[in-house]
């Protein structure tokens, strides 16, 4: 087929697949709670600890939505290839590879865009100066941390912000450029600083993570998602959410209740932040891989 | 290059514990309406799926519009127009956002016959597929398919879950179909009336194997009644206490 015929059917497809799915709020609501947040965190410049938990929460559970695309795909038959979404699939004009591309590239963006969402958090919360010294509340806004700190006077702490009024807080420095800070945030730091008790809770995930990828592969493989054993083991991994999320809130409220400031809070956490999020990342596009596979290895071999 | 739509020769396809389709061979010709009948495990859907590659089979030579199954691709695939028994449309998608997909996929999509249906058969078109009843399931994917305008549609019990007056009015887009564009339309039903009213061809389906390939104009009784003999439904009310 000429390359531009397959263009012509791989981005309607993606185009589909991201609009009706990934950035749905009825489908993916977990996309839609973080932009709210977010858009939220820039409009007040803050979050409480409960706000920062239920996101790390929501993070961690994404997967489960995106998980829940094909679930259709596990109301088999006695063929295989009957299997409805693949069925579906098959009777389009279109190629397996085609279908698996389309899928791996807006799970692609998808992940992109929570991404962004995440590291603009991230670095909102950390360029925000500390406040509660001085008990003054600002309307500045995170994002444009660097440029207010460019224009601090030398001789004194004031500076005049945009809408032309002034705010009075105790100097910090210059701040990092965005690229260290998601250089150091979000990709290495992580592995470099990570403590005992976030490193436990790491190779708790990652055991989950393959555990279910075993399951999802033992699912499509031998079709067992019907039967009751198939269905506890499918409860399993959300029980083992839910409980990480409630363990992660208690460290939160128990080890940083005596800190006033959401930013440390979250610079605290921001190791098992960052690796939840790479984690999350790393399962979002694993179990997008699996699935598509599935789907296209009974949509080619039927023939 | 094979003239025929449909050309199926000798296909048999076995299960583990039984044979669903045994050395049948039939064709359909272009422009041909085609009704198939039988009962629950006949092998008609069976039959239907092998014809949209969905299933392999064991023996046997299929070809869909001139090109062996095995071989074809989706410039073919455009022309083939599938209904399922069991809705198939994403249940996330909107039909609306479906009707999108198609217009980008199937090049002689007609966006005239889809925003008629879309009215006619009063389907909301921005509703998840997963929240609408079976029978709008039903009719978003009859009238998606019919938009596509494809060369040959293939349609697997289509009236399950539709009323009588849907049913008629589905009835009708399909003969009106097979009338201005000559579509192939090969369909499968347990209602008899059905048959009646548009197939010019029935074929009867039993245990796998076709023990009926005729014009409806050349019976000799009606769909029903020929369903009956050829079924041997009453045979059991014959026989007399102590026979075999």
């Amino acid at each position: 087929m000429a390359e531009g015929e397959n263009i012509k059917r791989f981005i309607p497809l993606s185009w589909f697949f991201i609009k009706t799915y990934y950035f749905n709020p009825v489908n993916n609501p977990v996309f839609v709670v973080l932009a709210v947040f977010i858009v939220v965190f820039l409009l007040d410049g803050s979050l409480d600890k409960y706000n920062m938990a239920f996101i790390i929460y929501l993070s961690i559970i994404s997967h489960y939505f995106i998980g829940s695309m094909f679930k259709g795909s596990e109301e088999s038959i006695e063929e295989t290839s009957r299997i409805p979404i693949a069925r579906y699939f098959h009777s389009l004009p279109l190629s397996g590879k085609q279908v698996y591309h389309s899928y791996l590239i807006s799970s692609a963006i998808y992940v992109i865009f929570v991404y962004i969402i995440f590291t603009g958090m991230l670095i909102g919360l950390l360029e925000v100066p500390d406040y509660s010294e001085f008990n003054v509340y600002s309307g500045i806004q995170p994002l444009k941390g660097t440029e207010l700190y460019k224009s601090v006077d030398s001789d004194d702490d004031t500076v005049t912000t945009m809408e032309g009024y002034v705010q009075v807080y105790p100097r910090r420095g210059p701040a990092k450029h965005i690229s260290e800070v998601l250089k150091k945030s979000l990709i290495f730091d992580p592995f470099l600083k990570i403590n005992k008790g976030h490193l436990w809770i790491s190779l708790y995930f990652i055991l989950t993570f393959l555990y279910i990828s075993i399951l999802h592969i033992f699912n499509r493989i031998f079709q067992k998602g019907k039967t009751f054993f198939g269905k506890i083991m499918h409860k399993i991994p959300l029980f083992i959410y839910l409980l990480i999320a409630l363990l992660f809130l208690a460290e939160i409220m128990l080890t940083q209740s005596e800190i006033s400031t959401y930013r440390n809070i979250v610079i605290r956490n921001l190791n098992l932040i960052s690796l939840l999020f790479i984690l999350t990342v790393a399962w979002t596009i694993l179990s997008s891989i699996i699935m598509s596979r599935a789907i296209v290895k009974r949509m080619e071999g039927v023939s | 290059m094979n003239a025929n739509i449909i050309d199926v020769k000798n296909l048999t396809k076995r299960y583990i514990n039984f044979v669903a389709l045994n050395n049948i061979s039939f064709d359909i010709g272009r422009g041909e309406l085609v009704g198939l009948i039988g009962s629950n495990g006949a092998g008609k859907s069976t039959l239907l799926h092998i014809l949209m590659g969905f299933i392999s089979f064991n023996e046997g030579n299929v070809s869909i519009l001139g090109q062996p199954l095995e071989d074809l691709d989706y410039r073919t695939k455009e022309n083939i127009g599938f209904v399922p028994e069991e809705p198939s449309l994403l249940p996330w998608a909107t039909t609306i956002d479906t009707a999108a997909l198609y217009k980008s996929l199937y090049p002689e999509w007609d966006e005239e016959t889809f925003q008629r249906l879309i009215v006619q058969w009063e389907i909301v078109e921005d509703k998840r597929t997963r929240n609408m009843s079976k029978g709008q399931k039903r009719l978003a994917e009859i009238a998606l398919c019919l938009s596509c305008q494809p060369e040959l549609l293939i349609l697997d019990e289509p009236f399950v879950g539709l009323d009588a007056v849907m049913r008629f009015d589905v009835l009708d887009e399909m003969k009106r179909l097979n009338a201005e564009r000559e579509t192939t339309i090969f369909y499968s039903t347990h209602i008899l009336s059905d048959i009646e009213k548009i197939a010019k061809r029935l074929i009867i389906i039993r245990e796998g194997e076709i023990c009926l390939d005729k014009q409806i104009s050349e019976l000799d009784s009606t769909v029903e009644q020929t369903f009956i003999e050829h079924y041997g439904l009453y045979e059991e009310e014959t026989i007399k206490p102590g026979e075999e």
